[in-house]
């Protein structure tokens, strides 16, 4: 057995150096090999092994990893989009299996339908991986501090993360996530109330300055502190979701209208507290952007500005200050074709309408008179 | 006669020809359109201005031999008319796929050689139809691949990408088989004390299959081993089955030891290992040597499970028939194994039992 087991690893690297040859030298056009045409499957060149394992689903791909060395090789040096997300029971074991193979992984996904994660998977993962750019671990209810810390470490080079549903992290493990995630652009914290606090913004304000989306739904430990700071840290911040940050008031979306230029989406579903100073502030910022757009804010300006606001249950709002808004960004939408503008639950809001929405009824009164 | 002659004689029916030269020496001549269709002879004729005449032939890649390339052939030839609908196209290629792996994989490999990306992509998702949704063993079978993988690298992804009962108590039977491997392994070098190392990757393996159904795989171990134990009393005892009985007695100690030893050659380093995995593997052992007590069998019911037994005794005669003589001669003192009715194929014997929901 022993011998075997020597000749295989042999035959292992033979097969790799194969591999690797026939990559490298795979630039289209003859491949140079010793010996006869090609007729077995295993001397098929890597990419195209790839292409197909590309084209099957997350679990014959990991079958396929299984199936002979060379096969093993190929899918464990090119596989880099994984999800594991159709596990129900062995997600956990599955990951600390996989993590030590696929270890160019650039993004997995591990959202659950029941939490199985625990935080060795995850410590795997950033032993393993270090090249991960997108990680999704929604959901996972078991998982603690101890994953941030390792994903600290392990995985820097993290563009988009999502732990919302992750009600056990603590804000000091996200902050201390962010000092070292520097690259940060997609963050999503649905939902974790622990960790979603003002210390939290203010660690990300400070450290992940490339951020553009943020998604702070239903995290009520938000306050004015913790948006204030964002708003100064992360000037390219493009969407920013405050559903049910109940805290929020007038001077969190004035800090952003001032700070965040590139602001395209805004949601305040459920922020009581914002009136109409918070809708004038936006309208204001962006006609004054307007006029010195010949400055150095040249580059920065965003044609379109607001695309889409969520200002459902925002009672405290009246129709004259929203529709200001809505003339000032051209985006914003409430025909029902594009609708962006979303104020449910404001039904003394009903009389605002968009550019395009007034158009049609002007239209429309105009050939009625005409008919006449 | 040459080219000129030619268009001297019948001007209407002068075509450019292209000249092709496969890696066996073979040349031929083909359309001019046709051939165009590929991208690298394609680019041999414009930047390098080859394959205008015999002598100056281009050169296929090695992975276009004269039967690919004659299929190749006709489905630029098909494809470089302009005037045919999707429809036409597309139910072509459905027509054209149809042939045996061995050569959808050569096409797809010439194809690929030749930059016909139309080609590739349509005969990749024909081999990605293939692969789906089989077992590494179905694959290695379907395109003649080397079985090169140690059980362990082996067992792991089958081991969970499914919950399949069937596919449970066939990594059980891995298990058992890699046991006796071991223990083999062992009294061969019994003298060599290996040092322990960490052994927690085979532990895992053991604790990932018992993971949700310790019990069970406890109990059905514990039937057989019992089982040996009574047969050996009658026999003579060979070094393999003291063994075997040394290890119902001592699981723990003679385990560790076998892990270790088992370890210690294997090239591979550890797997993903966790540390709290061990009271789990206890369970498993301890469970050995209890009664089979309370059915906490997986949820089969009894009727699935019977027809699960028969697929497990089939893969387990498969299994059986790959190794050494001696391992049988042991294995026929060493186990309860019924003579089963053995189907002559020798293999794909799970397909025979598979129902349909199960690909």
């Amino acid at each position: 057995m022993i011998g075997e087991e020597k000749v295989r690893s042999e035959d292992l690297n033979l097969c790799f150096e194969k591999l690797m040859m026939v990559a490298a030298g795979n630039s289209g056009g003859g491949v140079k090999r010793k010996g006869a045409v090609i007729t077995e499957w295993k001397d098929i060149p890597m990419e195209l092994l790839l292409r197909i394992v590309s084209l099957v689903d997350d679990r014959t791909a990991i079958v396929a990893s299984g199936v002979c060395s060379g096969w093993r090789d190929a899918i464990c040096l090119g596989l880099t989009h994984l999800c594991l997300s159709w596990c129900r029971k062995n997600m956990n074991n599955l990951v600390l299996s996989l993590a030590p193979k696929f270890t160019k992984l650039l993004t997995l996904v591990l959202r659950q339908e029941n939490p199985q994660l625990e935080d060795t998977a995850v410590e795997t993962i950033a032993k393993f991986c270090h090249d991960l750019q997108d990680l999704d671990l929604s959901k996972s209810f078991k998982l603690g501090d101890h994953s941030l810390y390792a994903l600290a470490h392990g995985c820097p080079n993290l563009t988009k993360l999502n732990i919302s549903g992750c009600t056990s992290f603590s804000d000091e493990g996200l902050g201390y996530l962010t000092q070292f995630c520097r690259k940060l652009k997609i963050l999503n914290l649905c939902g974790c109330v622990k960790a979603a606090t003002d210390c939290a913004l203010q660690a990300i304000g400070q450290n992940c300055n490339m951020l553009q989306s943020l998604n702070l739904g239903w995290c009520d430990n938000v306050g004015d502190l913790g948006v204030m700071s964002l708003a100064y840290g992360c000037p390219d911040l493009r969407c920013l979701d405050l559903c049910g940050c109940v805290r929020i008031t007038d001077d969190s979306v004035i800090a952003l209208a001032n700070g965040c230029l590139h602001l395209r989406s805004l949601g305040l579903y459920y922020c009581r507290n914002i009136t109409d100073r918070a809708m004038y502030s936006l309208a204001h910022c962006r006609v004054k952007n307007k006029a010195s757009i010949w400055q150095s804010m040249k580059g920065r300006y965003d044609e379109e500005g607001l695309r889409s606001l969520n200002i459902s249950q925002c009672t405290a709002l009246t129709p004259s200050a929203v529709q200001a808004l809505c003339d000032t960004f051209p985006a914003l939408h409430t025909c029902s074709g594009r609708h962006s503008l979303v104020m449910s639950g404001c039904l003394n809001l009903t009389s605002v309408h968009c550019a395009c929405a007034v158009q049609s009824h002007r239209t429309l009164n105009s050939i009625l008179h005409t008919a006449h | 006669m040459s080219e000129v002659d030619m268009a001297v004689i019948k001007p209407e029916m002068m075509k450019s020809y292209i000249w092709l030269q496969t890696a066996d020496g073979l040349i031929q001549q083909v359309e001019q359109e046709v051939a165009m269709f590929c991208p690298m002879i394609c680019h041999e004729v414009i930047q390098k201005d080859m394959g205008s005449s015999k002598n100056y032939a281009i050169s296929l890649p090695q992975r276009v031999n004269p039967a690919m390339l004659s299929l190749i052939l006709d489905y630029c030839r098909f494809h470089q008319v302009p005037g045919r609908s999707n429809k036409e196209r597309k139910s072509f290629d459905e027509k054209f796929i149809r042939m045996d792996t061995k050569r959808l994989c050569e096409l797809t490999s010439a194809a690929d050689s030749l930059q016909l990306k139309p080609l590739v992509d349509l005969t990749s998702r024909a081999l990605a139809r293939i692969i789906e949704g089989k077992s590494p063993e179905e694959i290695r079978e379907i395109f003649h691949l080397p079985d090169d993988l140690t059980e362990e690298e082996k067992l792991e992804p089958l081991k969970n990408t499914t919950d399949d009962p069937r596919i449970r108590l066939l990594n059980r039977l891995y298990a058992k088989k890699r046991k006796e491997l071991q223990e083999r392994q062992k009294l061969k070098n019994i003298e060599v004390e290996e040092e322990r190392v960490d052994d927690r990757s085979v532990d895992d393996l053991l604790s990932f299959i018992n993971g949700d159904n310790g019990d069970s795989k406890g109990i059905k171990n514990s039937k057989s081993k019992k089982k040996n134990r009574r047969r050996k009393d009658q026999q003579k005892n060979t070094s393999a089955n003291e063994a075997i009985k040394n290890h119902n007695k001592e699981p723990n100690g003679l385990n560790q030891v076998c892990h270790s030893a088992e370890v210690g050659q294997k090239v591979r380093a550890g797997v993903g290992a966790t540390s709290n995995l061990h009271d789990v593997e206890d369970d498993i052992f301890d469970n050995k040597n209890e009664p089979d007590d309370g059915d906490i069998d997986d949820e089969i019911d009894p009727a699935l499970k019977e027809k699960i037994d028969r697929e497990v005794e089939d893969f387990a005669r498969r299994l059986n028939s790959d190794w050494p003589e001696r391992m049988q001669e042991i294995l026929s003192f060493g186990h309860e194994r019924k003579p089963v009715h053995f189907s002559l194929n020798g293999n794909g014997s799970l397909r025979r039992y598979a129902n349909s929901e199960q690909r």
